[in-house]
């Protein structure tokens, strides 16, 4: 701000940087009071970074920056069926809060990527997001989805999200170490249990398994599904205790594997040591998402030479072959800023045009059945699963209400460090559960 | 510390030759719109960035509030928080950071702070014990996390020596005691300037004195020494205080306050209540218990320590 020319400043010596404007004082201070209200008064006029279309690109949240080139991949081939591609604004910290709190205001982008099962309802109830059951039934008519995804993608029989990927959970196994020992993916769960011990008794470990944030629900979700699918609906929907004895069972199943010395340390990381353990044949399985392929390839570990993929079979004899799947959901706000032409480009997400780049990317099956995926390891397990007819479930993380997995979680990796004590991290399960449920149900 | 109240400091500007101050009452509108013109914006930006949240944050706390629907809770939180044991267990780590960082960096910081006053090589000493304090404590973690992860540089060493590895992070009390050492790295380097400050304002002819009635050693610094840097003492010991009371950073970097909330502080529960399990009312009512016994426990410290002389 420049100065008057008051008979006050007209006495001041020359400033020692020349003889220019110079700033008075009072001047400073009301451009130093001025200043934060103006930031304030632009801050809620401006255009908000959550929500900045322009004609041709369509604003997107998603949580993963990692995933960035892919959606630029997919975005070109939007961009030549609709017109229109995506601007992605990555938010690594608290993207949940931030979704939560921006989708009840104007300042939200156009398309949000979000989770499946109850996180999704979660939204849905806040009266929120938009209903796509045309949109599916379109790319259902369009063959362009497969329908048994819609349970995980619907509140109260409507659609709200469309499947962005369609990710299992299985094995992954050392080919080195396999072939080294003679070893195939096992058909049974005593096959594991005996490639285990082969593995162990030549100085190979059998396991990877980690318990930090999410990653205890691979082993917990894995030996529960495989025990009893049943159980783990009723578990996962409330309709059974934490404190059951089939819970009970699995715990102390998984604590005597842990008895055997058949793991790692509990805090490898996963793509950076397990997998060149797996690689160089020093480590034996383990139990990830598939979408962590690329991960692997990253850090030098190739699908098809290094690692292939297998489904645990049923632990149980008679119990029908299972697979967790995972598919995080695009949903569109209601109040999103351009409504319809979000509406088009997300009824053109599933076209194999725009899903090929997608799965390429990702190294992973697209949630579009007819997208080949060129994984080797991917297309190993997807065999497998077409041979046993393993029926899908929803993952842990999205089939139970949020607080709920993240308290159970937690609890599972309490007990990882102490299996001894299975007994007492299946009551700190069952407190917790209840406490979730009832803050789920006065929601 | 004793803090007298001297006439000098209550005087109104005490000028010999100029005119009185005038009395408040007797401003004059002008001045009075001025002074606000002043205070004005400070008072506004205080009010928005710190009372309004403030307020905010105990209304939630009666809340149940999970981002999306929110509902008058009462009590509920309050009554929730203290029979939770996981909150228990967040007392008592908070506890021994607090116990653990008093003891440790202020007493490695006076005791570098002594040690190394005068010396040339103290200068070096004291700056690579200072130079840990400009990193964040992020960085810190990082720096950790490689270090004493079960495959980090720590066991990397033991093994080459032919030790057993240690499973630093895994297990409490162990992660909580490896985690406030790994503090303890950080935190001591302001302590040791805070002293040195202290340790200058001791005059040399105090301790002239006291040498020349035969006090030296030990007996010079407690009794002579210590006691005339008991300002620095309680800026010292009352910041490794809040400061342990917020312990947040390090802790979720190594252990995320696992296995399970085994190493959880009391900053790290409110922060999982919020942030992750999206109990906004829960979140808030650890924040304002955590916020009572900050403010508590600071109130406590420096009245003890700031009480008056007796005349």
């Amino acid at each position: 701000m420049v100065s008057s020319t008051s008979p006050a400043s007209s006495r001041r010596p020359a400033s020692r940087w020349g003889d220019g404007p110079t700033l008075s004082r009072r001047s400073v201070l009301a451009a130093a009071a001025l200043t934060p209200l103006a930031a304030a008064l632009a801050a809620c006029g401006g255009t908000s970074t959550l929500g900045e279309s322009s004609s041709t690109r369509l604003a997107m949240m998603n949580d993963n920056a990692g995933w960035l080139a892919g959606y630029q991949s997919a975005g070109e081939a939007l961009q030549k069926v609709t017109g229109y591609d995506f601007d992605v604004n990555s938010i690594a910290n608290n993207y949940n809060q931030i979704v939560k709190m921006s989708i009840q205001t104007r300042k939200i982008a156009d398309v949000v990527k979000w989770q499946s099962g109850y996180p999704l309802t979660e939204l849905v109830r806040g009266g929120r997001l938009a209903e796509l059951d045309d949109v599916w039934d379109q790319a259902v008519a369009q063959d362009r989805v497969d329908e048994s995804l819609r349970p995980f993608v619907s509140v109260d029989s409507h659609v709200y999200g469309l499947p962005l990927y369609k990710s299992h959970f299985a094995f992954y196994y050392s080919k080195a170490a396999f072939e080294r020992f003679g070893l195939h993916p096992p058909e049974s769960y005593d096959d594991l249990i005996e490639i285990a011990k082969t593995l162990k008794g030549n100085g190979v470990t059998p396991f990877s398994a980690q318990y930090t944030a999410w990653q205890p629900m691979c082993w917990f979700e894995e030996l529960l599904t495989k025990t009893d699918p049943e159980f783990y609906l009723a578990l996962t929907s409330g309709q059974a205790a934490y404190t059951d004895p089939t819970l009970l069972d699995v715990l102390r199943r998984w604590s005597e594997l842990m008895a055997n010395d058949w793991f790692t340390a509990l805090d490898l990381d996963v793509a950076s040591a397990c997998g060149p353990m797996l690689r160089d044949g020093t480590l034996g399985m383990v139990p990830y998402g598939t979408w962590n392929s690329g991960s692997f390839v990253a850090n030098g570990v190739e699908p098809g030479e290094h690692f292939g993929l297998f489904n645990l079979p049923p632990i149980t004899r008679g119990v029908e072959h299972t697979v967790i799947v995972e598919s995080g959901v695009f949903t569109l706000p209601r109040q999103s800023p351009n409504h319809a032409a979000a509406m088009d480009v997300i009824g053109e997400w599933l076209a194999p045009s725009v899903q090929q780049p997608w799965s390429d990317y990702l190294q992973d099956s697209s949630a579009n059945p007819n997208v080949p995926v060129r994984n080797p390891a991917v297309v190993e397990l997807q065999e497998q699963l077409a041979r046993t007819e393993a029926t899908p479930l929803q993952r842990f993380y999205e089939s139970s209400p949020p607080q709920l997995v993240q308290t159970v979680l937690s609890d599972v990796s309490a007990f990882m460090l102490a299996p001894s004590r299975y007994r007492e991290a299946a009551e700190q399960m069952a407190r917790h559960a209840d406490e979730a449920w009832t803050d789920w149900n006065l929601a | 510390m004793t803090v007298s109240a001297s006439p000098a400091r209550t005087a109104a500007h005490p000028t010999p030759a100029g005119p009185p101050p005038a009395a408040p009452h007797g401003r004059s509108l002008k001045d009075r719109l001025a002074a606000s013109a002043f205070i004005g914006p400070a008072t506004v930006f205080v009010g928005l960035v710190l009372l309004l949240p403030m307020v905010w944050t105990i209304a939630t706390s009666f809340t149940r509030y999970n981002g999306v629907t929110m509902h008058w809770a009462g009590l509920d939180n309050y009554t929730r928080l203290l029979t939770d044991p996981g909150f228990g267990q967040s007392l008592l780590n908070t506890l021994l950071w607090s116990v653990g960082s008093l003891v440790l960096p202020v007493a490695l910081g006076l005791l570098i702070a002594v040690v190394t006053q005068g010396s040339r090589l103290g200068t070096i000493a004291r700056i690579a014990v200072i130079i840990p304090y400009a990193l964040s404590g992020t960085a810190t973690g990082v720096v950790y996390n490689f270090m004493l992860r079960s495959d980090g540089a720590v066991n990397q060493v033991l093994g080459t020596l032919g030790l057993d590895p240690v499973d630093w992070l895994l297990h409490w009390p162990m992660n909580t005691v490896t985690m406030i050492v790994a503090s303890t790295w950080q935190a001591t380097g302001i302590n040791v300037v805070l002293f040195m400050v202290g340790l200058q304002t001791v005059p040399s002819s105090t301790i002239e004195a006291a040498r020349l009635d035969g006090a030296s050693g030990g007996k010079l610094f407690w009794r002579v020494v210590f006691p005339q840097m008991a300002s620095s003492t309680i800026v010292v010991v009352g910041m490794a205080l809040a400061n342990s009371l917020k312990t947040f950073d390090l802790v979720w970097l190594l252990t995320s306050g696992g296995p399970g909330t085994a190493s959880e502080t009391l900053a790290l529960t409110m922060y999982r209540q919020t942030f992750l399990l999206s109990r906004y009312g829960l979140g808030a009512a650890t924040a304002v218990v955590l916020a009572i016994i900050v403010v508590a426990a600071s109130w406590l410290y420096l009245r003890r320590s700031l009480r008056p002389e007796p005349a």
